[in-house]
């Protein structure tokens, strides 16, 4: 009896399965742990609209400082050489009207008279190579007040790392003018409605699509 | 005595242990009822309540929840679907069945596959092997209270003993000069794909069972016979096939990447042996490590268009590129110890507390030790003495102590926990009932005898390399 159940589950559990191999599958499998690649999508996006990064990055840790003063994102960025990516962050921020880059140890610093100041910091994989698509860690420093608002506009939480992360020798100003949210996550469009991009409306794309 | 004498009296002594290790199951029941599913017990469960609801909807006549499927079946692709399988008809009955009726479920479950074992052991091997069976492990009070869990393993061990009879089965209709029968081809591919579909890791085990049953027909059949032998081995291999593609087909087109059995294997190396330290390219997001490295591999996957499989093997060869020989063996050793020496490691589960104060867990510590490692040695030295038995006989202990090395791969891959030895742990019993067996020097095979040696020979080797090099 028991082995008839067993093979009579087996052949649903097969013909499920065939079912399930030959629907259209385009997207990975949904994961219930959220993947940290859109913790900064949407209005979640922390730094002006057209200050958006276009290489591939992933999140992987955050760390607000004791006093608040700076919120420092632990980012990994892929498949591009350092210099390719310092570039493109110049560029990113040139475009969203920070002014010149300034060291500030082993950081960079910028300021923008609206948003306020920021560092960031590339360092590429320790024992890299091309074998691997991970090619290095950007820490980018924002001012603390940044990630205040996070709870309200229902972010995706970054996990904060056990060991603090580095931050810039310099503190961090904020703008005394800044806009409270920045805008959406595609900052092609500098649209300043906050609901453009919203975190939930970007997740129904993507559930909608699998 | 009698013939007829000696066979009521092993019947009697067959049914005497038979009848304490139900009574050993009994007793332990409320000690399981306390105990909630745990871990990997967790996602089977899943998964049979997604394939029950699945069957539900097929029949009638709604869509398939591919999505469902999808999220809980295939999941992360660590599981093979065996366990949800055989729990899915629970849910079919109570789609809303809490754990204590799982426990009880997978209990009956397993004492039948158990007696079965025993049952189909003693008329091939006779009534020493099936006692010895019924001992170790079916008197090991750990191993009785694995018999309630839906790890898979234990109900994985328990087919490879009637995977062992029908082995023993074939080889002895060879031996008579018979071919293998082509039902019995059918039973190993069916037998075989249920095995892995129990226990994915069981892989090595599986294939090499296809490749002895090969070897074997090879070495013993002539002519006519040699060719519906090997008729019946390319049976099996196909039966085997047709089963387990409709799984690979699926995971593979899941994952955009090809996938025998489960996913598991790059991330569980490089979390065993890399530095865990860098699994993620660096630390990994904070959490679980099993489920942060994958929701890392699925957010680089997302962000470059790769598999996240490929992510996943790339995070574990950069965590391991710093291996050396000693710290891989040092690594494996620390595995071996949790896997094979340390059989009551899980017994805080079974408690309500997770302590295991108490007269009790005293009991169950003590029998399991005893018993467990009794076994062991017995078995280690059946199988490194090589003795002149009947070559059945010889043949029970060769296949038991390869499937041993086989079911023992997995400390030199995976992390390895005290969950796991009731997978290898009827190969013990069954091993270790080869010293039962009297000396026949006329009954013995000579290349079954070298054939063992050399076996017996890579025990040493590994095992002691093992220590030499890992300690």
């Amino acid at each position: 009896m028991s082995s008839l159940r067993r093979a009579s589950a087996a052949v649903g559990i097969l013909v499920a399965l065939s079912l399930a191999g030959c629907s259209k599958i385009t997207t990975p499998p949904s994961d219930r742990t959220g993947t940290p690649a859109s913790a900064l999508a949407g209005r979640c996006w922390p730094l002006p609209a057209a200050a958006h990064f276009d290489f591939p990055y992933q999140v992987t840790g955050q760390t607000l400082s004791a006093d608040h003063g700076s919120w420092t994102l632990r980012l990994q960025w892929d498949k591009l050489s350092r210099a390719e990516v310092t570039s493109r962050l110049a560029a990113s921020f040139t475009r969203a009207g920070f002014g010149r880059p300034a060291a500030d140890g082993d950081w960079t610093r910028l300021t923008s008279p609206t948003y306020g100041s920021i560092a960031y910091r590339t360092i590429p994989l320790t024992g890299g190579s091309p074998a691997y698509v991970v090619r290095g860690t950007l820490l980018v420093s924002l001012p603390g007040e940044k990630a205040a608002d996070r709870t309200a506009l229902h972010c995706p939480n970054i996990l904060t790392t056990a060991d603090p992360l580095p931050a810039p020798p310099t503190p961090l100003t904020v703008a005394s003018k800044a806009p409270k949210t920045s805008g959406a996550a595609s900052g092609k469009k500098t649209s300043k409605t906050p609901a453009a991009g919203s975190p939930k409306k970007t997740k129904k794309t993507e559930g909608a699509a699998s | 005595m009698t013939l007829r004498q000696r066979a009521l009296s092993s019947r009697t002594v067959l049914l005497t242990l038979a009848a304490l290790h139900v009574a050993m199951k009994i007793a332990l029941l409320p000690r399981v009822l306390s105990s909630p599913l745990q871990g990997d017990e967790v996602a089977y469960n899943n998964s049979a309540k997604a394939i029950a609801i699945a069957i539900r909807d097929l029949v009638s006549g709604a869509s398939l929840p591919v999505h469902l499927i999808k999220l809980d079946v295939v999941g992360n692709g660590w599981f093979m679907p065996g366990v949800s399988a055989l729990l899915a008809p629970l849910y079919l009955v109570d789609p809303s069945a809490g754990y204590h009726a799982v426990r009880i479920y997978v209990g009956v479950v397993s004492l039948v596959l158990f007696l079965g074992g025993v049952y189909v052991t003693r008329r091939v091997l006779g009534a020493r092997y099936a006692a010895a069976l019924l001992v170790v492990p079916g008197l090991i009070p750990m191993w009785v209270l694995f018999t309630y869990t839906a790890w898979g393993d234990l109900l994985g061990g328990l087919l490879v003993v009637a995977l062992v009879m029908l082995l023993l089965t074939m080889w002895r209709d060879l031996e008579s000069g018979r071919s293998a029968r082509l039902r019995h081809g059918v039973a190993l591919g069916v037998l075989l794909a249920l095995t892995l579909y129990l226990r994915s890791s069981a892989l090595p085990l599986v294939v090499g069972a296809l490749a002895l049953a090969g070897i074997g027909v090879l070495v013993r059949a002539r002519g006519r016979a040699l060719v519906q032998s090997v008729v019946t081995c390319a049976v099996a291999a196909v039966v085997f096939g047709a089963i387990v593609a409709p799984w690979s087909i699926a995971v593979s087109k899941v994952f955009d990447h090809r996938v025998v059995t489960t996913t598991t294997l790059p991330i569980s190396m490089g979390y065993a042996f890399g530095n865990t330290s860098e699994l993620c390219f660096g630390p990994c997001p904070p959490g679980n490590p099993w489920t942060s490295m994958v929701s890392y591999s699925r957010a680089v996957a997302k962000q470059t268009g790769l598999s996240e499989v490929v992510v996943q093997k790339q995070m574990s060869d950069y965590a391991m590129r710093n291996v050396t020989p000693s710290s891989y063996a040092g690594d494996t050793l620390s595995d071996f110890r949790r896997y094979s020496l340390d059989p009551t490691g899980f017994a805080p589960i079974f408690t309500k507390s997770g302590t295991t104060n108490g007269f009790v867990s005293a009991l169950i510590d003590a029998g399991t030790n005893v018993l467990y490692f009794a076994g062991l040695a017995l078995a280690a030295i059946s199988i490194v003495t090589v003795r002149r038995i009947p070559s059945i006989n010889q043949l029970a202990t060769l296949l038991s102590s390869l499937f041993l090395a086989a079911l023992m791969m997995q400390p030199f891959v995976h992390i390895c926990t005290a969950r796991y030895w009731p997978v290898y742990a009827p190969m013990v019993g069954i091993a270790a009932a080869g010293l039962l067996v009297r000396r026949d020097k006329e009954r013995s095979n000579r290349t079954l005898r070298l054939a063992g040696g050399i076996v017996a020979c890579g025990w040493v080797v590994v095992i002691g390399g093992l220590f030499v090099v890992g300690a």
